[in-house]
């Protein structure tokens, strides 16, 4: 098991110690083992339900537009970490 | 003064020019400063803001203009829901720095309605949690027993309200996040029908469960309050307008199920809850019993869906768009000492959640609990066909020590038992304290009908 926990923290992004890995996982297996009670149900033919509400996609033409507050737009840069006048900077992906 | 005030009582006098706005606010920093110290109820205030606006009520009053519904009513914000200007640290360290840029849909209109906003309240770290316990910043202890937990995840927002630090509050309701810390605080707490109330500007947990609502000092400011905060949002396209006309009904009919009223509730609270639905009975409801036969797969069911949604919805803090940043080597190394920040109930969830979606296992757990999630809505469905309402008491337990479940998620998870189901099935469910003691009674409704979930909760309302 630990190695599949290490694959889904790594799926997760989230960094892990050594240490603490037994701890988590722990926890993890008796949730898990808690969850696992669905499979007591015959669910053949039972359609899933993703959504409380019978809603219909939100769509609009994939445009660009001005974002139109100034304002705005200033504040939502400052939160970001790193930025040179209109451009954000983020890590290479590839 | 605020002690014996609602928000009804509160506009009369000010109003009646018995106390002024600001004088009022002066006073009530005055005491939250000197009582929050032990209870632990806000994150941060907003004195220098509030006195500001409750000048500018005061100028209304003077020039005797018309005042709006909620002018100078004070009211605290749990912090997962934005309001320009102040910070919304969501209880986790990741946001700990974060300032909010714009407000809130809710806030928005409270604004517009006059309300003033007093402070930002604790919460389990990003409303993961039923006690309050896991907020990264600090420990709100219950105002009625300082020993014992507020409930949670919105334990800063029920303890607020409890202790007169504001006439009401807002929190967020996930999985019984509004009902539970309001019944263990004796307070009254609405979560609405999911998508009643604009989630624009809530910080997301679990996007087809979040629903926000009031908390309250009894049923008629709540649905003051409600009245105000509802309705369609061009900002979220998950918000409807409620249409739904409410019949006055000459007889109504109340469903218990027998599933609630098993194993695991302790006898206090199932001692309460029949005396409360005696009292009901005095009053010309009708009574019977009815079964949601997947009550006991509800939990399950809620934890797969809730992480599931989360885990998604908190890839967002890459340390690169808000709150703090831990610089790593490449992205992946950025990402990941960054997310260390989280804490640990939000990791354990964020893992499950991304675990059950994984290749290979989301038919076994994902899909699973989708179709589950059908079932138990269908239960409900069937139930309103024979009857008005629900009643459940709202939590099996009574509000249990600081300290006592946190190293146990499961036991955590169980508090939970009654409450998440209502969120599985997108209901309007509301807590109102009953017998004076800290238990709630659950009235749940059909989609939309919080009218009818009001009319028969204010029967038992206290003046």
């Amino acid at each position: 098991m630990e190695k599949n926990f290490e694959r889904f923290a790594k799926l997760a992004k989230i960094y892990f110690e050594k240490e603490e890995i037994a701890d988590f996982e722990k926890d993890f297996l008796k949730i898990l083992e808690f969850v696992r009670k669905l499979e007591e149900l015959n669910l053949k033919d039972v359609k899933p339900l993703s959504h409380p509400l019978d809603l219909e996609n939100v769509e609009r033409e994939d445009k660009s537009k001005e974002f139109g507050d100034e304002k705005l737009k200033e504040k939502l840069k400052e939160s970001f970490c790193e930025k040179k006048g209109d451009f954000l900077k983020v890590k290479k992906i590839l | 003064m605020i002690e014996n005030l609602t928000i009804e009582n509160f506009l009369e006098k000010l109003k009646n020019k018995e106390f002024s706005a600001k004088e009022f606010f002066e006073k009530l920093f005055e005491k939250i400063e000197k009582e929050d110290k032990e209870t632990g109820a806000f994150l941060s205030l907003n004195r220098k803001g509030a006195l500001k606006e409750a000048q500018k009520i005061d100028n209304l009053i003077s020039k005797k203009e018309k005042l709006p519904p909620l002018a100078g009513v004070p009211c605290a914000i749990k912090d997962n829901v934005l309001v320009e200007g102040l910070k919304c640290t969501a209880g986790s360290k990741i946001l700990e720095n974060y300032v909010a840029p714009f407000d809130a849909t809710v806030i928005k209109k409270l604004k517009e309605a006059g309300a003033i906003v007093v402070g930002k309240t604790n919460l389990d770290e990003f409303a993961m949690g039923s006690s309050t316990e896991y907020s990264a910043f600090k420990i709100t202890k219950n105002p009625h027993d300082h020993e014992k937990v507020p409930g949670g995840s919105s334990g800063g927002s029920s303890a607020a309200v409890a202790k007169n630090f504001s006439l009401f509050s807002l929190g967020s309701d996930t999985g019984g996040s509004i009902r539970q810390p309001a019944a263990f605080c004796k307070v009254v707490g609405l979560k609405p029908t999911y998508g009643a109330v604009s989630r624009f500007g809530l910080i997301a947990f679990a996007s087809s469960l979040d629903q926000i609502g009031p908390l309250t000092k009894n049923v008629r400011d709540c649905e003051l309050v409600f009245e105000i905060i509802k309705g369609k949002d061009i900002l979220d396209s998950t918000s409807v307008e409620i249409e739904k006309k409410f019949e006055e009904k000459k007889e109504i009919k109340v469903g218990i199920p027998k599933e609630y009223l098993v194993e695991g509730i302790e006898p206090k609270v199932k001692e309460a809850f029949d005396k409360a639905v005696k009292k009901f009975q005095e009053k010309g409801i009708k009574f019977e019993e009815i079964s949601l036969p997947h009550t006991e797969y509800a939990l399950p069911c809620y934890y797969i869906v809730a992480c599931a949604e989360a885990s998604s919805n908190l890839a967002r803090y890459d340390g690169l768009r808000y709150g703090n940043f831990c610089e790593g080597v490449d992205a992946f190394d950025t990402y990941s000492k960054t997310r260390r920040l989280f804490g640990k109930e939000v990791k354990r969830r964020i893992i499950l959640g991304t675990f059950v979606l994984s290749a290979g296992y989301y038919e076994a757990f994902y899909l699973k609990a989708q179709k589950v999630r059908r079932k138990i809505k269908e239960d409900f469905k069937k139930a309103f066909e024979k009857v008005d309402l629900i009643f459940t008491p709202v939590s099996p337990t009574l509000p249990f020590k600081i300290g006592e479940k946190i190293t146990d998620p499961l036991k955590m998870y169980l508090s939970d038992l009654f409450t998440v189901s209502v969120n599985l099935a997108g209901l309007p469910a509301i807590s109102i304290p009953i017998e004076n003691l800290p238990v709630g009674l659950q009235i749940i409704g059909d989609s939309f009908s919080e009218a009818k979930i009001f009319r028969v909760a204010k029967l038992y309302d206290r003046d």
